[in-house]
């Protein structure tokens, strides 16, 4: 097994801790949880399909809000809902990969690892041969099969040193091999606190640090792995 | 299921269109033959030149009292009416601003009768009610600060203007003597050529400065198409008619060319 | 490489074909009737000489102001959440709407010399617009605005703003997810919403003699010219005729080609 040398270090982003205590309420689904993330925390969520496991991402990368309640990154209120005003995603430091990854179709596979303004060229050369990235660095993202996409959406958001790392299935189009790869990363030193969304029970405990699941958005179970 | 052959057989394609276009023209003849109104019934079809619009109504009053029949009244820009009488436009009467139409319309279309200067329209330099510019005479014409507006070159007003004034530092050629008077009512220029007749029906301009009429000027002449068109032009002639004209301000005759 | 579909239903070739014709036909009598030998001494005239100069002039300009003014505009309208908003797109529409000619004149009710903000820019700032190729210009955005914004638009609501939201959360401020993510993205639409508008303000005649006036060199563009010439001088008309034909079709067949997404 290979050791990977460590990351560099970023210009920002300490991992964050979070605190959300909350509610929000999106068409059927009715998302209320109490959640406290250590920094530097995995947290792997799981969950049927419906949960809320994807809202949940968007709500701390920023994407939603909340109805009620509070959520806090890094000790500082980034959400309130008596407050009309809230940190807007592109001050929370964050690094968001969604499910169907959303990669910048214009932009190479180099330059979409590099998009963050926090992505240091040392960082992204890292990322890119870390993730086996560096044969395809100057293709499109239409020309990239669906795994190495999914490993340029996760190189994407580790590239801009994130204080909270949000991952929606990151590896369902992965082999062995690259799924390896990534949980390195994950598990790096200094890496960023993390809640990973995942179906596969292995992957969740091989790197989680806690496991928590959701149904019909409430978290009806939590544990170590 | 067979699928279809890649190409599609040319005849079907044919008969395909042929239905398309036949259906095509069938609608399209049926549209045409509601919009379109040729037959007024008894009416008078008359086409007038766009500075009578306002007398046509009291002349078609004075015609039907006398008991003509109702006349329906298409106005427009000489030329432009010529132009659709040519392209075969149903019409019995046509009264023109300038008589050198009515030869354009052989071979097509020849009148039956022309009661030709009837009546005449002299050209006057007008200015907003207001005179915004100041202009007092002759030589504010050829003033370049001032916004001065004519009738396009081509129409019977425009032509009669240039043989008149000649060279002027112009700023807008309009489309028709109405669109001069619009620009010149609505403060939009400071001074403009237009007809006498312009001047006594809209009360937001004035003439410039007095002068008598002078030629050269626009003559009027009256062609019918059809005979039914053939009363009209005898009513033009008559005491009536010629009282009509006069009080929208068009001169009885007019003085040969060349006149002061 | 793209394969057309080999099941294509009849029936709808068969409109598209009438549709064709349709279009077609028109051009054809033109090209059938143009005076083809005395078009070279025609073309010569120094009247049509100048009102291409000022038909490409205008139009040009028009389409630079319908670029900066629209873009805003139609990224608003897709993209934020405004009071009234079904007001705000009837009032982009109805230039479209509008026949020309009454949108002409209302611009001079609101922009000439005696006109809502017009007597203002006469008084204070000795601007006048009708009469002027300043106000063939206005004329022809007023009524080439719509087609830009509307199909700008479009895009921008197609396109959706997921991108622009993963683009946020990568930490890109608005403005630069709007420079790096939107524009790129929105370049096809642009060209091609732009070629529309400066099709349509070539062609523009009824917003422009009644607010800009006629008058060559100045004001006089390809349409205007065409129409005097009707009256007086057919055969000049149909020169001009297919001078604008051919300049529309020099502009319009390379670029839309160009300008077809590539992903």
């Amino acid at each position: 097994m290979r050791t990977q040398p460590d990351l560099p270090a970023g210009a920002q982003g300490r991992p964050k801790a979070v605190d959300l205590t909350g509610r929000l309420v999106r068409g059927d689904l009715v998302l209320d949880v109490a959640l406290s993330v250590q920094p530097g925390e995995i947290v792997a969520v799981v969950g049927p399909n419906g949960a809320g496991k994807t809202t949940l991402l968007r709500l701390m990368a920023g994407l939603e809000r909340l109805d009620d309640g509070r959520l806090l990154l890094g000790g500082l209120i980034v959400d309130d809902a008596t407050d009309p005003g809230h940190v807007a995603s592109h001050d929370r430091c964050v690094g968001w990969v969604p499910q169907d990854r959303l990669l910048f179709p214009h932009l190479s596979v180099a330059a979409n690892v590099g998009f963050s303004p926090g992505a240091t060229p040392e960082r992204v050369d890292h990322l890119l041969n870390a993730l086996d990235l560096r044969s395809i660095a100057d293709r499109r993202p239409s020309e990239c099969s669906g795994g190495q996409a999914q490993r340029v959406a996760v190189a994407r958001a580790l590239a801009g040193s994130p204080g909270l790392l949000l991952l929606d299935e990151p590896s369902t189009a992965l082999d062995g091999a690259s799924r390896q790869r990534i949980h390195e990363l994950l598990g790096a030193d200094d890496h960023p606190t993390t809640l990973l969304v995942t179906h596969d029970p292995v992957e969740a405990a091989g790197i989680a640090d806690r496991i928590i699941e959701l149904d019909a958005g409430r978290i009806v179970a939590a544990g170590t792995p | 299921m067979n699928l279809p052959a890649r190409r599609l057989p040319g005849t079907a394609i044919l008969k395909l269109l042929t239905v398309g276009l036949v259906t095509l023209g069938l609608l399209m003849g049926g549209a045409c033959s509601l919009l379109d109104d040729d037959s007024n019934g008894d009416r008078l079809t008359v086409f007038v030149a766009s500075s009578l619009t306002d007398v046509i109504s009291d002349l078609a009053t004075a015609w039907e009292s006398a008991g003509g029949p109702g006349i329906v009244e298409v106005v427009g820009g000489s030329n432009h009416l010529a132009a659709q009488l040519r392209d075969g436009a149903p019409a019995d009467v046509f009264i023109t601003a300038d008589a050198a139409l009515l030869e354009l319309l052989a071979p097509d279309r020849v009148p039956i009768a022309v009661l030709d200067r009837f009546a005449a329209n002299h050209l006057v330099v007008a200015v907003p009610i207001d005179d915004p510019a100041g202009i007092h005479g002759p030589a504010d014409l050829q003033r370049t600060d001032t916004i001065l507006v004519v009738c396009v070159i081509g129409v019977p007003c425009g032509d009669t203007s240039f043989e008149r004034y000649g060279d002027l530092p112009i700023d807008s050629y309009e489309p028709s003597v109405r669109a001069v008077v619009a620009r010149l009512a609505l403060g939009e220029a400071d001074l403009g050529i237009v007809y006498a007749t312009d001047v006594a029906a809209e009360p937001r301009i004035t003439a410039a400065w007095n002068e008598p009429p002078a030629c050269p000027c626009v003559a009027y002449a009256a062609a019918a198409m059809t005979e039914r068109g053939r009363p009209f032009l005898e009513f033009l002639e008559s005491d009536r008619a010629r009282d009509v004209l006069t009080t929208h301000g068009f001169a009885r005759e007019a003085a040969p060319p060349g006149s002061p | 490489m793209s394969r057309t579909p080999t099941r294509a239903p009849r029936s709808i070739l068969v409109v598209a074909l009438l549709g064709i014709a349709f279009l077609a036909l028109p051009v054809v009598g033109l090209l059938q009737r143009a005076p083809w030998s005395s078009l070279d001494d025609l073309l010569g005239r120094r009247a049509v000489l100048d009102a291409l100069r000022v038909s490409l002039t205008v139009s040009a300009l028009a389409a630079a102001i319908v670029l900066v003014l629209g873009t805003p505009l139609a990224w608003m309208l897709a993209r934020v959440d405004i009071p009234m908003r079904r007001l705000v797109r009837a009032l982009i529409v109805l230039p479209m709407v509008l026949p020309p000619v009454v949108g002409g004149t209302a611009l001079l009710f609101a922009l000439g010399r005696r006109g809502l903000v017009g007597q203002w820019l006469d008084r204070w700032f000795d601007i006048t617009l009708p009469f002027t190729m300043a106000g063939a210009v206005v004329a022809a955005t007023f009524v080439a605005l719509p087609f830009y914004v509307m199909t700008v638009e479009g895009a921008l609501r197609t396109m959706g703003d997921d991108l622009e939201q993963i683009a946020g959360t990568l930490g890109a401020s608005p403005l630069t997810v709007l420079r790096r993510i939107t524009l790129p993205r929105l370049l096809p639409a642009m060209g091609a919403g732009l070629a529309l508008a400066w099709a349509r303000a070539l062609g523009e005649f009824g917003a422009t003699i009644t607010f800009a006036g006629n008058l060559p060199g100045r004001t006089r563009t390809l349409p205007l010219a065409t129409f005097q010439a009707l009256e007086s001088d057919p055969e000049a008309a149909l020169a001009l005729s297919l001078v604008l034909l051919a300049v529309s079709l020099v502009v319009l067949l390379p670029t839309r080609d160009r300008w077809l997404p590539t992903r």
